[in-house]
C-alpha cells in the first residue's frame, strides 16, 4: 500500500481507491491506514463535499506526509535490498528446499 | 369497441411498467440495505467506543459513497458494497485479526524450540507460523490491547532470537522491523521493548555490524540497569554482547576481563547463560598472543560443561566443538583441528542437516584444515579449495554476499589462493 502512496506522493487516496489499487480488503486496509496514522506516515483529512447536497457523509481521504515521503522511501529501499541480498525475506521466511 | 380495448391495454401496459419500475426500486432500495445492514450488525462485534469512532469516520462514509455511486448499476454497487462491509463484519473492523492472530500466532508457536535442530516439515511449518505472525503485526493498530501488544512484542523477540541463533539474523531483522511500530505505541522502560532492543543488537552484532551493535548496547545497558538492576538476566545478556562486540573489534583483553566479571557474578552454577560466556570467554583468550594452549583448555572445560549439561549433540555443544577446531585452524594448526572438525561434520549433518548454515561453515573450516599443511598444487589442497569455493555458493544463496560468513569465506579463498599460510589472518 506504502507503494500506491508512493507512485504520486502529493495525491490524496480515498480507502476505497486504496483498496483496488493495493487489492486488499476493507478489513485489512483501515487497521493498515490506522497503523500508518500512527506511526505519523500518513495524515487524513475530509472530503471537500457538502454532505446535505451530497446525502451522504464526508469521507476521509488519506497522504503522505513529508516525513512519511522520506521513511516510505527509506523503508522499502531497505526491504528491496534484502530481497535482493538474502534468500529468507518476506515472503521467504519458510526454509530452502534443501534444508533437512 | 376496439378503441376501448387499445386504451384498456395501453393502460395496463403502462400499470404493469409502473409496477415493475416501482417493484424495481424497491427491489434497489432493499438490495442496497444490505450492506448497511451487515455493516451496522458489527456493532454487536466491538467495542462501542471502536465501532463509534470508525463507523462514522471512515466506514459508513465510504459504504455510502460505494451505494450511492450514479455511475454504476445497482448490482455493481451491491456486490462492492457488500464486500466492504462484509469484510469488515467478518474480521470485526480488523480487530479480529490482530486479537485472534496474536492468540492463534502465540498458541502456534509454542511447539517450536531449537530452530536448528528442526526438521524440513517442521520448519516449513515454522515459517508458516511466522507468516501468521508477521501479518498478525500487520493487523495491529492503535486499538491493540496494552497486555496483547506486549505478549506480541516478548513473543516476536523470542522468535527473532530463535532466527538469530538459527544463523537466519535477516529473518530477525525483518520480524524487528515488522514489529517497529508496535514498539512504538509502548514505553520505552518496558520490558519487551528492552527485549527487542537486545535482539536487534544481537541480529547488528551477528551481521558484522559492530560499531553500530556497540553503541546500542550501550544505551540498552543503562536502560537495562535502570529497569532491572545490575544483576538480572537481560542485564547480563546485554552485557555478554557488549564484550563480544568488543571481540569483534579486536579488543580481547578488555573482552577477557568483562566476561570473568559476568562469570564471578553468576549465581548459578549451571546458569544457561554460563556456556555462552565460557565459549566466548575461550575466544578471547585464544586471539591473545601466546594463550593458544589455554585458550584450548578452556574451549575443553566448555565442551565438558555443555556436554554433561546439554548433551554431545545438542547445538550448542557442537558449537563450541567448532569454534574450537576454528580456532585452531586459525593458528594455524592444521591436524589438531581436523581431528576436530572430521567429526564435528558428521555429527552437524545428523543434528541440523548438509546445507545449515552452521553445517556449512564446519565443513568450510574443515576443508581449510585440510588444505593448511599440504603442498600449494596437492590435489588434496586443491579438492578442499573446490569444496570451500561450494560453501561459498551455497552461503551466497542463503544468505547473499554481504553476511559475515560469505565475507569470511570469500578471504579465505583468497588466502589459500595467494602465497601461503604465513598470511593467513584471523
Amino acid at each position: 500500500m506504502v507503494e500506491v502512496f508512493l507512485e504520486d506522493p502529493g495525491r490524496t487516496h480515498f480507502a476505497y481507491d486504496l483498496m483496488h489499487a493495493s487489492r486488499l480488503q476493507s478489513g485489512t486496509i483501515y487497521p493498515i491506514l490506522a497503523r500508518l496514522q500512527a506511526c505519523g506516515w500518513v495524515v487524513d483529512e475530509a472530503e471537500d463535499i457538502e454532505p446535505e447536497v451530497e446525502g451522504r457523509p464526508r469521507r476521509r481521504r488519506y497522504r503522505l506526509c513529508p516525513t512519511g515521503v522520506e521513511q516510505a522511501r527509506i523503508a522499502l529501499a531497505a526491504m528491496r535490498e534484502q530481497r535482493r541480498s538474502s534468500s529468507w525475506t518476506i515472503g521467504l521466511l519458510r526454509p530452502q528446499g534443501d534444508l533437512r | 369497441m376496439t378503441v376501448l380495448a387499445l386504451i384498456g391495454a395501453a393502460f395496463a401496459v403502462v400499470a404493469v411498467w409502473i409496477l415493475n419500475h416501482l417493484l424495481n426500486l424497491e427491489l434497489q432500495s432493499w438490495l442496497l440495505q444490505v450492506p448497511r445492514l451487515i455493516l451496522k450488525r458489527l456493532r454487536h462485534q466491538v467495542s462501542p467506543e471502536f465501532y463509534d469512532e470508525c463507523y462514522q469516520k471512515y466506514w459508513q462514509p465510504d459504504l455510502e459513497a460505494i451505494l450511492l455511486d450514479e455511475s454504476r448499476g445497482v448490482l455493481t454497487r451491491f456486490a462492492q458494497g457488500f464486500r466492504h462491509a462484509f469484510n469488515l463484519w467478518w474480521t470485526r473492523g480488523g480487530k479480529r485479526s490482530a486479537e485472534t492472530s496474536v492468540a492463534e500466532s502465540l498458541r502456534a508457536l509454542e511447539g517450536f524450540g531449537d530452530l536448528r535442530v528442526l526438521s524440513k516439515a517442521k520448519r516449513k511449518e515454522f515459517g508458516k507460523v511466522v507468516d501468521d505472525l508477521v501479518t498478525a503485526l500487520q493487523w495491529c493498530n492503535r486499538n491493540l490491547d496494552p497486555g496483547t501488544a506486549v505478549q506480541l512484542l516478548h513473543c516476536v523477540a523470542s522468535v527473532c532470537d530463535a532466527f538469530i541463533d538459527d544463523r537466519n539474523e535477516r529473518a530477525a531483522e525483518y520480524l524487528a522491523l515488522a514489529a517497529a511500530p508496535l514498539m512504538a505505541q509502548l514505553p520505552t522502560d518496558e520490558p519487551a521493548v528492552l527485549a527487542m532492543r537486545l535482539v536487534c543488537a544481537r541480529a547488528q552484532l551477528q551481521l558484522g555490524r559492530t560499531e553500530h551493535a556497540g553503541a546500542s548496547l550501550e544505551a540498552l545497558l543503562q536502560d537495562n540497569r535502570r529497569v532491572f538492576g545490575s544483576t538480572h538476566q537481560e542485564t547480563v545478556k546485554t552485557r555478554r554482547l557488549l564484550a563480544w562486540a568488543k571481540v569483534g573489534e579486536g579488543r580481547y583483553a578488555e573482552a577477557e576481563v568483562e566476561f570473568r566479571d559476568l562469570l564471578a557474578d553468576l549465581p548459578l552454577r549451571s546458569s544457561p547463560i554460563r556456556g555462552h560466556l565460557e565459549c566466548q570467554l575461550s575466544w578471547a583468550i585464544s586471539g591473545q598472543p601466546g594463550r593458544l594452549f589455554q585458550a584450548i583448555e578452556s574451549y575443553d572445560r566448555v565442551i565438558a560443561f555443555r556436554t554433561r549439561e546439554l548433551g554431545q549433540l545438542h547445538p550448542d555443544t557442537l558449537d563450541t566443538r567448532h569454534s574450537k577446531g576454528k580456532m585452531l585452524v586459525l593458528h594455524q594448526e592444521g591436524d589438531m583441528a581436523r581431528r576436530i572438525l572430521q567429526p564435528l561434520l558428521a555429527d552437524r549433518i545428523r543434528v541440523c542437516g548438509s546445507q545449515h548454515p552452521d553445517t556449512l561453515e564446519t565443513r568450510k573450516y574443515l576443508a581449510i584444515a585440510i588444505a593448511l599443511d599440504r603442498n600449494r598444487f596437492s590435489p588434496a589442497r586443491l579438492r578442499a579449495l573446490h569444496r570451500i569455493r561450494r560453501v561459498q555458493r551455497a552461503q551466497q544463496a542463503l544468505h547473499g554476499s554481504d553476511h559475515p560468513h560469505t565475507r569470511d569465506t570469500v578471504t579465505r579463498i583468497a588466502e589459500l589462493e595467494s602465497a601461503g599460510w604465513r598470511q593467513f589472518a584471523r
